[in-house]
């Protein structure tokens, strides 16, 4: 494959997996979210669990397809140069990208955190003989673990803007750190 | 113009592969109600983004210069860059025209439309016409989102195939 295929594909799943994590995030927040409001409350959880089930497969797969694509794309546009010999660390290229990298950790642990911690207490059912106090436990629970999730998913998408500005730099010139 | 292609992009993607499966599950009387929600949210949302692009390209004009070493990093579609050929600039301000329009089309027209509510007094054969005029809209407005997709992601191949 020339290198010049090879920067087509890596820079468009760079692209879709960049709209998939970003736009998605915003679209969930600000469009899906509230509008959940305005149904029954038992509805809205089908809709809410259902929703995140099919987007969590999606922020997964972008968070996966960023690295790989980056690699692509940094090694097709022959980038290696700029950051051999210790230059990783000492050039403002390598430090946008060393920036961008350990960001991408931080979305990873946090989509981890989400996907096998929080929500888990989400979707866990009451089961028979449960009393009044430990099902209000749970709820409490429950309401607790909503409101890390969104704290989460916030800071989440203020980490891809940066993470985005950071790309922008690093294709507009040597990166801005 | 990154972000907000994204913000585009992804919406309508979320739109796709998100809603659309999930609406399946939802009764057709919560549909209509998370549709009409979110049809005016997203309206907005789409429109905020391709204004955004606008600007920010309007913003670049001045600034066209880029750096040799990546003049050829396919990344971001900014209309003055060196190696975009002219049938892409075209190309891209013709699909950004057409975006808006449809995005207007469904907000303005098609989704408030969709959602008109039938009088209390009507006959048995207006509540039919009434129906089908309904369901019509609906599968245009899929028809023209799934568009609007296809348009979005093609738009995106036309910024990343090789400048040469």
């Amino acid at each position: 494959m020339t290198s010049t295929a090879m920067q087509i594909i890596a820079s468009y799943l760079h692209l879709l997996a960049v709209a998939i994590y970003l736009g998605g995030t915003i679209a969930m927040e600000f469009v899906l979210g509230p509008a959940q409001k305005y149904i029954p409350p038992a509805q809205a959880q089908v809709v809410a669990q259902r929703s995140a089930d099919r987007f969590l497969v999606l922020v997964w797969g972008s968070l996966a397809l960023f690295p790989i694509s980056g690699m692509l794309l940094f090694f097709s546009l022959g980038d290696q140069h700029l950051v051999a010999k210790g230059h990783f660390i000492s050039s403002s290229y390598g430090q946008t990208l060393v920036t961008m990298m350990i960001l991408w950790v931080v979305l990873v642990i946090n989509g981890s955190l989400i996907t096998f911690f929080l929500r888990p207490k989400l979707t866990r059912k009451a089961s028979a003989g449960t009393t009044g106090s430990t099902m209000s436990g749970k709820i409490e629970e429950m309401v607790s673990a909503a409101k890390w999730i969104e704290r989460i998913t916030r800071a989440d998408l203020v980490i891809a803007l940066f993470i985005v500005l950071l790309g922008a730099s690093l294709s507009y010139g040597n990166g801005i750190l | 113009m990154t972000v907000a292609w994204s913000i585009y992009l992804g919406g309508a993607l979320i739109m796709e592969l998100v809603w659309r499966p999930v609406q399946q599950i939802v009764p057709p009387s919560q549909t209509g109600v998370l549709c009409l929600r979110m049809g005016k949210k997203y309206k907005w949302m789409a429109l905020a983004a391709l204004i955004l692009i606008a600007a920010s390209q309007i913003i670049m004009v001045p600034h066209g210069e880029f750096s040799s070493r990546f003049a050829s990093v396919p990344i971001i579609a900014n209309l003055n860059h060196p190696q975009l050929q002219n049938w892409q600039r075209y190309f891209l301000s013709l699909g950004w025209v057409l975006l808006v329009a449809v995005v207007l089309g469904m907000g303005t027209l098609i989704h408030p439309l969709s959602h008109t509510k039938l009088p209390v007094i009507a006959s048995e054969s207006e509540r039919l016409q009434f129906r089908k005029k309904r369901l019509s809209l609906i599968a245009m407005m899929n028809r023209m989102l799934r568009f609007e997709l296809f348009a979005a992601l093609l738009i995106t191949l036309i910024v990343v195939v090789p400048y040469a």
